[in-house]
């Protein structure tokens, strides 16, 4: 594996606790990508995304107060730059639509092997897992997952 | 006794009637022809006579009687004969001698036996009604045969004057009896419901036979004319030769000789009337031959009309009760079906309230059975499948780690995996995605699953508007039911499933395969295997919709099913 001099910055926003800590230690045992924060809730990322500057959020998709569509919105509002990594336990086309319509770059299911979501994050570094399909702006009523 | 010797006793009563009338033609009035002729009569009412006694033995009650008394007439009137033949024969006295005498004793004793033997024939049911009727048609019955014997008989020999009062009481008497004998008979043909025809007819032809024979008897007497050897004189020879075989009928079958519970035919309840018409005519004939009645044809005939209008008057007024019955009894009848109309219709608004308080039950559970799917598909989505997919990746930091750890990491990961998948499929049965996707979109991924499996399906969705949660939740269990039927039981059929409605007028939705189909059971239960089906009409039922299965074999199988738009005075399941 390539080492790169700056390493990424990643911050994750998951409800599950179990999720959060499990992915940390996968993020922090990876020498090109630094976990900078974790959040539990949207607001919580939000800020944390405003104040920390992450290269890359890794966004639960299935969570209260809006879910994972409103934090893609307003984290794309508030840091344009960030790429935002869809991060779901189901593995669905309207969700994968509904999401990077929102703003995500990619999209990951749960389920799938840990290294699928660590190629997303690496992304253009790594473009073959690129997420890259063209986004139609659909109005599917859509609440949360 | 069986048929055949029957027959044979037939032909034998036939033959000697053929040689009497045969010797009576070949050698009128001389010796040998008078003896045949005279045994015969002795033989004939003795056997007669015998058969009759033997019928009685066997017969009961009134059969019994009835054919005792018979006997006993015959008896009579052949011992009469015996005494005839021996004066005629042995005695060679003239006939004209021989009247009156003691044979006439016996002749006459004969009549009443028979008159009431005939009376105890049974017959059908007797009511004073009926009694009366049949006294009414006996008494018109005799005035008609009275109007017609006087025309023929009584008026001659009541008029004949060169006998003394004793000879003419005697002539009298024959007529008269015959008379009484021909209306009984006619009455036992018009009244009695034996069960037998055969000795009916044969016993009513033979005493007409002797009618016949008394009467002519009677008359060739009184105008001295009667020679012993006559041609009227088979009348009795055959008369009694029948009774016998009556007897011998009867006596065959004398169990049932009794009631026979069968409709009277028309012919014979009109007798009566038809023996009037005959008078009827005789009088017109006479009218026009003799210019005028005579004092007695008037009176008999006033008679005849006195008895018909009592009968009709009395038909009349029966008719009248029945009819107050008849009445009465719709009446009674109307009141029956209004009180059970009454009580019908309050057992089916009972039953609707029933059927309603069921609905309403089955709403609540199925509401409830989705409120509980929902939170188990939470505690699955939140809490289990998390902790799997945490588990999980811990699991990538083993691997990667150490290569000795590595395979088994990857076991452990795969095992991870077949239970988050597993977890997965859980999910989707628990709690289908109609809140965050739509019915139509729900559908469709439940159609590719069913595709990937081998089973062809496609979706027309023709929806306005989409259903709301519990309507479409109903609508998609339904139809998943039903594919999960038709690939179970129509593997590699192609399946239609179309979607209408959502214009205010409900949602239906129709699955249709062209499979094999199956005989659905009359009484609307599952077949064996299709165990969703109740479960089908009851989901869709509880919304106050409709399910149905419409299936033969080979004609495929189509599920329909209609869901009202708004669900009346549903929990509906609240958005989670």
């Amino acid at each position: 594996m390539t080492v790169y001099a700056e390493p990424l910055g990643v911050v994750i926003i998951d409800d599950s606790e179990e999720v959060r800590a499990a992915l940390g230690l996968v993020i922090d045992a990876q020498s090109d990508l630094k976990l900078l924060g974790a959040a539990s809730g949207v607001t919580e990322g939000v800020g944390m995304v405003r104040r920390l500057y992450p290269d890359v959020v890794v966004l639960d998709v299935n969570m209260p107060d809006g879910g994972g569509q409103r934090a893609a919105h307003e984290m794309t509002a508030a840091a344009p730059e960030v790429r935002i990594i869809a991060f779901s336990a189901f593995d669905k086309a309207l969700i994968r639509k509904v999401m990077t319509a929102a703003g995500a770059e990619a999209y990951v299911s749960k389920s799938g092997h840990i290294s699928e979501l660590l190629a997303a994050i690496r992304g253009p570094r790594n473009p073959g897992m690129l997420e890259g399909s063209p986004v139609a702006k659909s109005g599917v009523p859509w609440s949360d997952d | 006794m069986r048929k055949r010797t029957f027959m044979w006793l037939v032909a034998g009563v036939m033959t000697l009637a053929a040689i009497n009338l045969a010797v009576m033609v070949a050698a009128p009035g001389q010796r040998p022809a008078v003896v045949l002729d005279d045994f015969s009569e002795c033989l004939t009412p003795l056997a007669a006579a015998a058969a009759c006694l033997l019928t009685a033995a066997r017969g009961r009650g009134r059969t019994r009687q009835a054919w005792g008394l018979i006997g006993i007439s015959a008896a009579c009137w052949g011992l009469g004969q015996v005494a005839w033949t021996y004066q005629e024969v042995v005695l060679n006295l003239h006939p004209a001698d021989l009247f009156p005498s003691y044979p006439d004793l016996g002749y006459l004793t004969a009549v009443p036996f028979a008159f009431v033997g005939l009376l105890r024939l049974p017959g059908g049911t007797i009511t004073s009604g009926a009694r009366l009727r049949s006294l009414l048609d006996g008494l018109l019955i005799a005035a008609a045969l009275l109007f017609i014997s006087w025309d023929l008989v009584l008026g001659p020999v009541y008029g004949a004057s060169s006998t003394d009062l004793f000879s003419k009481a005697v002539g009298l008497a024959y007529p008269m009896s015959d008379i009484a004998m021909v209306t009984i008979v006619l009455l036992t043909i018009s009244r009695l419901r034996i069960g037998q025809r055969l000795p009916l007819a044969l016993l009513a032809g033979g005493m007409l036979l002797n009618a016949v024979g008394d009467s002519s008897f009677a008359y060739l007497t009184t105008v001295q004319n009667y020679g012993s050897i006559n041609p009227t004189d088979l009348g009795w020879t055959l008369g009694y030769a029948l009774i016998g075989l009556a007897a011998i009928r009867a006596s065959a079958s004398a169990a049932d000789t009794g009631v026979a519970a069968q409709r009277l035919p028309r012919w014979r309840s009109l007798l009566p009337y038809w023996t009037v018409a005959v008078a009827g005519i005789f009088a017109v004939m006479t009218e026009i031959e003799m210019g005028s009645l005579s004092r007695v044809l008037v009176w008999d005939l006033l008679f005849a009309i006195t008895v018909v209008l009592i009968r009709q008057f009395l038909f009349l007024r029966e008719t009248h009760v029945l009819n107050g019955q008849i009445a009465s009894k719709n009446d009674e009848l109307d009141q029956k079906v209004r009180e059970r109309t009454h009580a019908l219709t309050e057992s089916l608004e009972e039953l609707h309230q029933t059927g309603e308080e069921r609905r309403q039950l089955l709403l609540r559970l199925v509401t409830l059975q989705e409120e509980e799917r929902r939170r188990i598909a939470h505690i699955i989505h939140d809490d289990m499948l998390q902790s799997m997919i945490g588990a999980k990746m811990r699991m990538f930091l083993l691997a990667d780690g150490n290569g000795a750890n590595a395979e088994t990491a990857a076991t452990i990961e795969s095992a991870i995996d077949r239970a988050i998948v597993r977890m997965r499929g859980l999910m989707t049965d628990l709690r289908p995605q109609i809140l965050d996707l739509g019915l139509k979109a729900t559908l469709e991924q439940s159609i590719a699953e069913f595709n990937e499996v081998g089973l062809v399906v496609t979706l027309e969705n023709h929806l306005k508007s989409d259903p709301s949660v519990i309507v479409g939740t109903t609508l998609y269990r339904i139809v998943r039911e039903a594919l999960t039927n038709a690939y179970k039981h129509a593997p590699g059929a192609t399946v239609t499933v179309t979607l209408h409605g959502g214009g205010g007028d409900g949602f239906t939705a129709r699955v249709s395969d062209d499979g094999p189909g199956f005989t659905p059971q009359a009484n609307g239960r599952s077949p064996q295997g299709h165990v969703g089906l109740s479960a089908m009409r009851e989901r869709a039922e509880a919304l106050g919709g409709w399910a149905r299965l419409d299936s033969a074999m080979g004609q495929g199988t189509t599920v329909e099913v209609w869901l009202p738009h708004q669900v009346a005075a549903a929990a509906e399941v609240p958005a989670a």
